[in-house]
This record gives C-alpha cells, structure tokens and sequence, in this order.
C-alpha cells in the first residue's frame, strides 16, 4: 500500500527525512517532466534540467507547503517560475528537439504514433507565450479548472480564459492536419 | 480532421509515462 504524500511530505518537513521526499520525486517525476516537455518544445534535456531545479528548490521550501493545495498544484507552481526564469534569461527557444526516445511503456498499444502527437503539440504550443502555454497544458492536458489555474499562475481568472479560448482555437487550426502529420 | 476534443482526448490518454532512468537519483545527490 502506497503512503499518502501527506505523511510522506510530513516526514520531509519534520525530519529531513530525504527517502520520503525521494518517493515522492519518484511519484511525480514523469508528469513534472513531461508537462516541462510540453512548455520547452520537447526539449528533454531542457526539462529535466528545469524538472530537477523545481524539486531541489520545492526540497529546500517544503516548510512553506501547508497543505491547502495538492502536492502535485504546488509542485506546477514551482515548476512554472523555474520556466519562466529560464525564458527570461536565455536565448530564444529552438525548434523541437529531434530524434528524441522517450518510453509509452504504459501505451504500447496506440493506434497511430502518440509520439508524434505529442511532440507536435509540443511543437505547436511553442507558437504562444509562456503565460497562455502554461494555461493551455494545464487545460487541456492536465485538466485543471480555470481558477486552480489562475491560482497557480498568480493571474486574474478572465485572463486565464481568454488564453485558453482563443489558444483553444488557434490550436485547432495548428492541429488540423495531425492525421495526416501536417502541422502548420 | 479529428474533432480537436478527441485530440486532446488522445493526449491525455496517450501521455507517455517517462522511466526514471536515474532522474530520481540527480536530484536527491543534490
């Protein structure tokens, strides 16, 4: 039976206890990783090197978890300053990084190829700013509601909206050409 | 054109769980 990420999180903040806080790294390093992919453009080293800069600094602050949102809301917190420092400070983003092999050991059995279709959405998501990518993965790919993402943006909740409306549509017409492996 | 609904729809689903391959590792050795 799996420990709750309370008692986990509980072990970490009152003892230092780094095995917990290991599992929970664990637990959510896949989804952390692959939502960072997303916002870099399938850049898998970029993200993981922002993956692994999110869980050291919420490592270092797990004091100031308290609790009143998910681990996982706080970790996505955390993890959107980290890419929004980066893409203040650095050079402009590259297109999607080729020839890159992640595994769908969950997902073997697909029709078509899911690896496409998410390194074009990667792709195609590239095409906003930060602000309105962030609020369209977790949308549309994390289905967060519109307020538990203006709370994590630190946003008002009718700009969140008008990202995702107007980026629901235009990616609509980015993608309208998946089947057959045409972006635009 | 798929119905960008089932796009996303097949997004979720489809999201590929990524093996830790040592990522676990990096981070607690910091």
């Amino acid at each position: 039976m799996s420990v709750e990420d309370g008692a986990l999180i509980a072990r970490v903040r009152e003892q230092g206890d780094q095995r917990a806080f290991a599992e929970l790294v664990k637990r959510y390093q896949s989804q952390l990783r692959y939502s960072l992919r997303q916002l870099t453009g399938w850049d898998a080293a970029l993200a993981d090197d922002l993956a692994q800069e999110t869980l050291i600094k919420a490592y270092r602050s797990i004091k100031q978890f308290r609790g009143e949102a998910k681990f996982f809301t706080w970790l996505y917190k955390i993890a959107y300053h980290c890419f929004l420092a980066h893409k203040r400070s650095r050079k402009p983003e590259q297109s999607l990084e080729e020839g890159d092999e992640e595994r769908h050991g969950d997902h073997p059995e697909q029709a078509g190829n899911p690896a496409d279709l998410h390194r074009d959405f990667a792709r195609a998501l590239l095409q906003f700013p930060p602000e309105q990518r962030m609020a369209l993965h977790l949308s549309l790919q994390r289905e967060f509601t519109h307020q538990e993402i203006a709370d994590l943006m630190e946003c008002p909740l009718g700009t969140v909206k008008s990202h995702i409306l107007r980026g629901r549509e235009r990616l609509q017409q980015m993608l309208a050409g998946w089947d057959t492996g045409v972006t635009t | 054109m798929k119905d960008i609904d089932n796009l996303f729809a097949e997004l979720r689903t489809s999201e590929p769980y990524l093996a830790d391959g040592g990522f676990t590792a990096v981070v607690m050795a910091q």
